[in-house]
């Protein structure tokens, strides 16, 4: 049952277009980012565009942060929202349900294939994103990122641009050079506070030198990620907005057990969801705001800092599993005793 | 049939819902029982508690935005999140967090660090002033209750409150209702953990001029996350980012850099209340009592002051003239005085020019006060 219906899932030229598109966002941006390198302030506008301008690995982060608001959500509710309502507005539902299938099992493997689909759409942003980030914006060359401190430090960003692309054999010895050169001169108070911006972040050990230049992505709290440590990172908040859209595929799937119209409840969710994020800003609604679908959704982010804050992970994914509960006990209760007459 | 399934969804719907109010409802006991008095000994004897944890600080002063003070006036009229690892006094890390950033500022033995995500730099403060503006570091509910109970007298009326369940402690609470006519604060609402006195939330109240308590509290720390034990030291090295810059800076804090003029630039008394002896290195803040009505001066550069109350009287109904008069001996631009405050219940904030002479006036302190500082200030102008 799950199979045929993931079969049917994947076998959709539509499926594969949401994708697709759902990729390309990302890539329109990084290709911009690329050719200007005019990328907002850090901290500011969409989560991580700055940092990946110094090392693209950074970039599926940044794309999650891109497509998480609208077009994930989006996408969500229109697969869910097809899932039952499509069958039924096609006329297929009929003749799915003369076959001995149990209809608790027909939307059990609906939500799994929902579920599915939506591991496979974040896989698939953050990995096309990770090509595109690393292809245009390199993997954070540590001799780039150690010549690109003095420029970064001062006001103008702009000249961070040729450091991130510029080759690195040719300028390898400028990077040791003020790192080998601290050992040498045994005594030494260090650096003085003349040169600010290169003098105090080598330390005077070479080996730890190079091996703090090769993390070369920050965590949100300044300590320096490995690549390793970042690829844990981005699975944890891969996983972590993949359960996001738990809760829309929940109310999409609900309602498309309620009406023989997909697009009616697709909208509806989207409807649900707007609601949410419009409450989630109100001051005046901060008794609901916890119990709100979207409150925990940029949650995801403290996966970046250094230790990982887990209080609103925590609560995002009770938040959501809760949705699912209520919502598919409600699919449950009205499909397996509706009437299909279409 | 149907009506037996739906039945079983209202009963998963009333399970999910009531998951969140039988943890609220279920009974709080702290132990050990202690009175008020002792409870707020413990809270105050609390700074070598160590603790991590996560804090919810919001403050409803609704101050406008002001350029040089704007840190101050976000800090105080919106919600500041901050995760705290603390060891020691000496020894402690308050991250601000931002939906996309951070800001984390560490407090060593050998003296202070601020990383700025946003700006990617790692600053070393060397030293700031025991008067200074507030910071995000003094807004978790230990360091918050601590700092304004040490403003309170002995004698201070004492009441419990109820009991609150909150980060998993059960906190007994006290109020302490500030008798001092000089001060906007009327009382601070505690709420601690009886075993080992560590404030878990705190609420400020102000008072009218007939000393009436208000309705609400007008800023509120909550602990909403705390486990009582030493952080991993590892947490305490300020890290610079790769691609970060690194700097140096002998203060972090506006009057830090106000403040090193001559200790003969602020009058050696201001509304009756003498002068504290002066910090060694920032000799030019003025500090007018220790209690919650203390009173902060420090010179200003004229044009820096002339910006300040343009942006002041563009701040509306938050904002007040206060009239001054130059005096005679005034030399310069003689007769040219001008002052204006930004005014909150809790905080107040003036700025004095007289001829090519400025002044800031702060405290917690109501109208009358703030208007008596502001024309002691702009007399000792000669």
């Amino acid at each position: 049952m799950i199979v045929v219906e993931l079969r049917k899932l994947f076998r959709r030229p539509r499926t594969w277009v949401t994708i697709g598109l759902l990729c390309l966002l990302p890539a329109i941006v990084a290709a911009f980012l690329a050719s200007t390198r005019i990328a907002p302030p850090p901290g500011q506008g969409a989560a991580f565009l700055s940092a990946v301008l110094q090392s693209g690995s950074l970039y599926p982060a940044a794309a999650l942060a891109l497509v998480l608001p609208i077009f994930l959500p989006v996408a969500v509710a229109v697969v869910a929202g097809d899932a039952v309502a499509g069958e039924s507005g096609a006329g297929t539902l009929r003749y799915l349900l003369v076959r001995p299938v149990r209809r608790t099992a027909l939307l059990g493997a609906k939500l799994v294939s929902v579920i599915v689909f939506v591991v496979v759409t974040v896989a698939a942003v953050a990995g096309s994103s990770y090509v595109v980030g690393v292809a245009l914006f390199g993997a954070g060359d540590p001799v780039a990122v150690v010549n690109a401190i003095p420029q970064i430090s001062g006001p103008g960003g702009g000249g961070s641009g040729d450091a991130g692309s510029s080759g690195s054999a040719g300028s390898s010895g400028t990077a040791n050079g003020p790192a080998a050169a601290a050992p040498a001169a045994p005594g030494a108070s260090p650096p003085a506070s003349g040169t600010p911006g290169t003098g105090s972040t080598t330390t005077s050990d070479p080996t730890e030198a190079r091996d703090r230049a090769q993390d070369s992505v920050s965590s949100l709290s300044g300590a320096p990620l490995s690549p390793g440590d970042l690829a844990l990172r981005l699975l944890g908040a891969m996983g972590y907005i993949t359960i996001s859209m738990l809760g829309v595929g929940a109310i999409a799937l609900f309602l498309s057990t309620v009406t023989a119209s997909s697009l009616g409840a697709t909208l509806g969710a989207l409807a649900a969801l707007i609601t949410s994020q419009v409450l989630v800003t109100l001051d005046a609604a901060a008794s609901v705001t916890p119990y709100l679908p979207t409150r925990y959704w940029l949650a995801w982010i403290d996966f970046f800092r250094d230790p990982i804050f887990l209080r609103d992970i925590r609560a995002g994914v009770l938040v959501q599993l809760a949705y699912v509960v209520v919502l598919m006990a409600a699919a449950w209760a009205n499909f397996t005793t509706k009437d299909v007459g279409a | 049939m149907r009506r037996r399934r739906w039945a079983v969804v209202a009963g998963v719907l009333a399970l999910v819902l009531a998951i969140p109010v039988v943890i609220a409802s279920w009974p709080v006991d702290p132990a050990p029982a202690l009175t008020p008095a002792q409870l707020r000994d413990r809270v105050t004897a609390s700074a070598d508690v160590p603790w991590s944890g996560y804090a919810e600080a919001s403050g409803g002063l609704n101050l406008p935005d002001v350029a040089q003070f704007s840190d101050v006036t976000t800090l105080l009229s919106g919600t500041s999140r901050l995760r705290v690892f603390y060891a020691a006094p000496d020894t402690s890390r308050v991250d601000q967090l931002y939906p996309t950033g951070e800001r984390s500022r560490y407090v060593l033995p050998t003296g202070q660090a601020v990383w700025d995500y946003g700006a990617q730099l790692l600053t070393y403060v060397r030293r700031d002033p025991t008067v200074r503006l507030p910071r995000p570091d003094d807004l978790p509910p230990p360091q918050l209750a601590r700092r304004l109970l040490s403003g309170t007298a002995p004698d201070d009326a004492l009441t419990p409150l109820p009991a609150r369940r909150l980060a998993g402690v059960d906190a007994a609470g006290f109020r302490v209702t500030v008798a001092d006519p000089r001060t906007s604060v009327g009382a601070l609402d505690v709420w601690a953990d009886p075993a080992s006195g560590l404030p878990v939330a705190v609420e400020v109240r102000t008072k009218d001029a007939a000393g009436r308590l208000a309705a609400g509290p007008v800023v509120v720390s909550t602990m909403l996350e705390l486990e009582q034990a030493g952080p991993d030291p590892s947490l305490f090295v300020p890290r610079a980012g790769p691609g970060a810059g690194v700097t140096r800076s002998p203060t972090s804090d506006l009057f830090g850099v106000l403040g090193r003029g001559s200790p003969s630039s602020v009058p050696d008394r201001i509304d009756g209340v003498g002068r504290e002896r002066p910090q060694r290195g920032f000799a030019a803040i003025g500090q007018y009592g220790t209690s919650l009505s203390q009173l902060v001066v420090v010179p200003l550069p004229p044009d820096l002051a002339t910006s300040l109350l343009a942006n002041i009287g563009r701040a509306g109904s938050a904002s007040r003239t206060i009239a001054v008069s130059a005096p005679s001996a005034a030399l310069g631009r003689a007769g040219s005085a001008q002052a204006g405050a930004l005014q909150s219940p809790l905080l107040q904030l003036a700025i004095v020019r007289v001829g090519g002479r400025a002044w800031a006036v702060g405290g917690l302190v109501p109208d009358a006060v703030l208007d008596r500082a502001v024309t002691d200030v702009a007399r000792s102008a000669r």
